[in-house]
């Protein structure tokens, strides 16, 4: 009877009816409470009803079945869910322990141990994801803004590139790979990047944010005439002001002070860096409307 | 042991189970399914992600969502414009993204059983911009929020008129704005949502031209972008510019709900808008309203204004939260600024919906200063003259508190215009056509008392005074002195028994013997039997009953033969 029942909830499962799926669990459960298919199915549905007896099922689930790595991970997943973070890096790093190779739990692990602000650990639990699964994304994206946030800018921009690379088309990989370079002073291959983040970011308004960031590399390196010829170019896709001072900060390099009130380097800087966490912010946020 | 997993997960990709929160200042992964337990909104530093369309909608709705109209709300080239690309290329584009025909729908929904009409504008297709069809999608549910006498909700984000239409779009601006006209004419509920973010032609035309406007934390709303406004006028904006907070301290917005609440708040908003204009009033239990003044309790002029003036006696919102069911406070003059001094919202007595408006002290140093003592500026009149219009607009009976001990007399108020905003609120008052209870509750500091006073009755509480001038006023410039001012509020008969034999109060509100903040909710359930009491007089009164029957209680002051007098003299001048 309890076969019958597992193949039920799995099938619930499967088709995404995950209410139908848990009452099939719970229903064989109080028959045989400790069926490890049967707690499993109760609470991966519970956690994707976003139930708080989860966690009480998986962690009976890793009673029964101490040895397998799903089960621990899909615990952390569970402790995650409910923010107990260290619970959960516990969790996940059992399910490394059992399954080393497994570029999921290491990802998981990864994040949870940096919520406890454990940075190196985590960087290089990221960094052993990548090498188990050189395309994961989730990964190399996180190491991008872990690498930032801890100075390490030439890591930060490998990372980007690596994901530029999977993915050409990725616009926050593009953005971070241009900010980066021009962090770095690697002028032209921030130029380029900002040249292919131009070609790829359609939304309307953003081209603009593209061409100030080449000019600023053309800024930063004194090129002044390409950096007029970039403004010039600049004007025909935007018309906001920032522009305008760009284009009035070059010319007055160019050719000395007008009439018109020019704007400081400083003030430049200051409003290209609002410009860009904007930006920055617009597309990072489109990741979550998958 | 053979595998017992259930199979991945079939509603996510790998990339976003974990998801950086984009807050420059918070560095936090946040695991997705957490994220979305939290309705979005980061649980590490409170950032509002922005939602798509569809998210917004099954989170504030009831189950099925919005039962989308089948009209085509179909985008027109109208001016066959190109940029770097041809306009149509663009909105295949997003079509294809977004898998929509435009930036906006609508249709019928409902929010806690309340029927209602929603149109919502989608930021990621075009940047929620507005050319021709969102405004068709904004008038037309505009228009069938009319035709079926059902409230309007429009959730707004949006970065403005959309240029590829040009002027077309610029007309949207008047489109929906005259469609909205016709709402508020016709008594129906309009409420705006303002989410992240809300600019230009949208914001300047139907999002914040809602009866109530709403905003999540940290929304940006505004009319041109901070960094347009920072490089014109070439100075450094504060931090929170143009944010829902900034619009609230601004007086722009009537509340700034996190995500967590914003449901809740819409549900109670419509409940507050749903109940009957004649339910029945809850049955009073406290002592009834005093009209005999030898009934009153005994004591100096000045006794009684040292207890008016008690630290401990209960303020507008204690005595809100006493004898009202349910309160949502209301904020904002949509001109200038919100006023602490004055406090103001939607309340249930029983199952009727009220509007209640106070001025506001404190208790302490702090709660005093933040209330400016319970002095409003122009700007709290306004505001109070907006909920109370408001009020009158959907049938609302309303009630005032009144306690200060005058309106602010400082540069700021006169600049913005003190003796116009108190003269607008009495005049306005006098005709509102909706039955109005005003009870001085402490201080009754002359016209700025007077500005929440102009009621179909007038009442006050045993112990607190109204006067044309502070006791300390007038002995200064008639004794000469500030030491005389016992003397000054015994001849000026600002107390309760005298107020009632000149016919300035209609009724006094019993106070327990030694004062009401001996025992506010004693006093509170006598204020609650006063307000009940007087509304079960007026509410059956016709509009024109009202207003004739106000404009006779004004009309009848000072006017000789009417006008009664006070025969013995006072203990000032004794």
């Amino acid at each position: 009877m309890t076969s019958g029942l597992v193949t039920e909830a799995q099938a619930s499962y499967s088709a995404g009816d995950y209410r139908a799926c848990r009452q099939l669990a719970l229903q064989g459960l109080s028959e045989t409470p400790d069926d490890a298919q049967l707690v499993w199915l109760a609470g991966q549905s519970s956690l994707e009803l976003d139930l708080d007896d989860a966690t009480a099922y998986l962690s009976h689930l890793v009673q029964l079945i101490p040895q397998d790595g799903a089960a621990w991970q899909t615990l952390g997943r569970a402790l995650s869910n409910t923010g107990e973070m260290a619970a959960a890096a516990d969790a996940f790093a059992e399910a490394v322990r059992l399954r080393p190779d497994d570029a999921a739990a290491l990802t998981d692990l990864g994040h949870a141990v940096y919520a406890l602000h454990r940075t190196d650990e985590a960087i290089a639990v990221l960094e052993r994801a990548t090498t188990q699964d050189p395309q994961n994304l989730l990964a190399f994206r996180s190491l991008v803004e872990i690498h930032k946030h801890a100075g390490n800018l030439q890591a930060a921009l490998q990372a980007a590139q690596r994901i530029a690379d999977l993915q050409p088309d990725d616009i926050l990989a593009a953005l971070d790979t241009a900010e980066l370079n021009l962090a770095l002073g690697m002028l032209d291959a921030a130029i380029a990047a900002y040249a292919r983040l131009r070609a790829i970011d359609v939304v309307p308004g953003h081209e603009g944010v593209a061409y100030h960031g080449m000019i600023q590399a053309e800024i930063q390196r004194e090129r002044w005439r390409r950096a007029l010829d970039l403004s010039i170019d600049a004007t025909r896709v935007d018309r906001d002001e920032l522009t305008t001072q760009l284009l009035a900060f070059i010319a007055a390099k160019l050719f000395g002070d007008g009439d018109r009130p020019t704007p400081s380097r400083a003030e430049l800087d200051a409003a290209l860096a609002a410009e860009h966490a904007e930006h920055r912010r617009f597309h990072a946020e489109a990741l979550t409307h998958q | 042991m053979q595998a017992v997993a259930p199979g991945p997960r079939t509603n996510l990709t790998a990339e976003a189970q974990w998801t950086k929160c984009p807050n420059p200042s918070c560095q936090a992964f946040v695991y997705y399914k957490r994220l979305q337990r939290n309705l979005k909104v980061c649980p590490e530093c409170n950032y509002h992600f922005m939602l798509p369309v569809g998210e917004r909608l099954a989170q504030l709705l009831d189950p099925g969502g919005v039962n989308t109209v089948d009209k085509s709300i179909e985008p027109v080239d109208v001016l066959g414009f190109a940029d770097l690309k041809p306009y149509l290329a663009r909105l295949t584009e997003f079509q294809t993204k977004t898998g929509n025909r435009e930036a906006a729908l609508y249709g019928p929904a409902t929010i806690g059983g309340h029927p209602i009409f929603v149109a919502a504008i989608d930021f990621a297709f075009l940047g929620g911009s507005m050319g021709g069809a969102v405004g068709e999608a904004i008038t037309t549910a505009a228009e069938l929020a009319l035709e079926n006498r059902v409230p309007l909700l429009v959730i707004s984000a949006s970065g403005g008129a959309r240029m590829q239409e040009g002027s077309v779009s610029l007309m949207q601006m008047a489109k929906t704005s005259q469609a909205l006209a016709r709402l508020h004419e016709e008594g129906i509920l309009y409420l705006s949502l303002l989410t992240d973010p809300t600019y230009g032609g949208v914001s300047a035309s139907f999002a914040t031209l809602g009866d109530l406007l709403i905003a999540e934390p940290a929304s940006r709303i505004g009319f041109s972008g901070k960094s347009i406004i920072e490089q014109t006028i070439r100075q450094k904006l504060p931090a929170d510019f143009q944010t829902a907070e900034f619009q609230l301290d601004h007086g722009m917005l009537d509340l700034v709900e996190p995500r967590e609440n914003l449901r809740n708040a819409l549900r109670k908003i419509l409940a507050f808008h749903a109940a009957s204009r004649t339910a029945p009033l809850p049955r009073p239990d406290g002592q009834a309203l005093i009209t005999d003044p030898t009934l009153l309790q005994r004591r100096t002029a000045w006794d009684t204004v040292e207890l008016a003036r008690n630290i401990g006696r209960p303020n507008s919102l204690e005595y809100i939260g006493y004898v009202f069911d349910d309160f949502l406070e209301l904020h904002g003059d949509r001109l200038y600024r919100e006023d602490a001094a004055i406090v103001g919202g939607l309340a249930s007595l029983g199952e009727l919906t009220v509007m209640v408006i106070g001025q506001q002290k404190g208790h302490t140093t702090s709660e005093m200063v933040a209330r400016n003592f319970g002095m409003p500026h122009p700007e709290g009149y306004r505001k109070a003259l907006r909920l109370m219009q408001y009020a009158a607009k959907f049938g609302m009976p309303i009630v005032t508190l009144i306690d200060t001990p005058g309106a602010y007399p400082g540069l700021g108020a006169e600049e913005r215009g003190q003796s116009v905003a108190v003269a607008r609120n009495i005049f306005e008052m006098s005709r509102l056509p909706v039955p109005i209870v005003s009870i001085v509750t402490g201080e009754g500091g002359s016209g700025g008392a007077l500005a929440l006073g102009v009621g179909d009755r007038v009442l006050m509480m045993e112990n607190a005074y109204y006067s044309v001038i502070s006791p300390e006023g007038c002995a200064v410039i008639l004794w000469k002195s500030t030491s005389a001012a016992p003397k000054a509020a015994a001849a000026l008969r600002i107390t309760a028994p005298d107020l009632l034999r000149l016919g300035i109060m209609d009724g006094v509100v019993p106070e327990p013997e030694l004062g009401a903040h001996t025992d506010p909710p004693a006093t509170a359930a006598n204020l609650k039997t006063a307000i009940i009491s007087t509304l079960s007089e007026l509410l059956p009164l016709s509009r024109s009953a009202l207003l004739e029957g106000r404009y006779s209680r004004f009309r009848r002051f000072g006017t000789a033969g009417s006008q009664p007098v006070l025969s013995e003299v006072s203990e000032g001048t004794a």
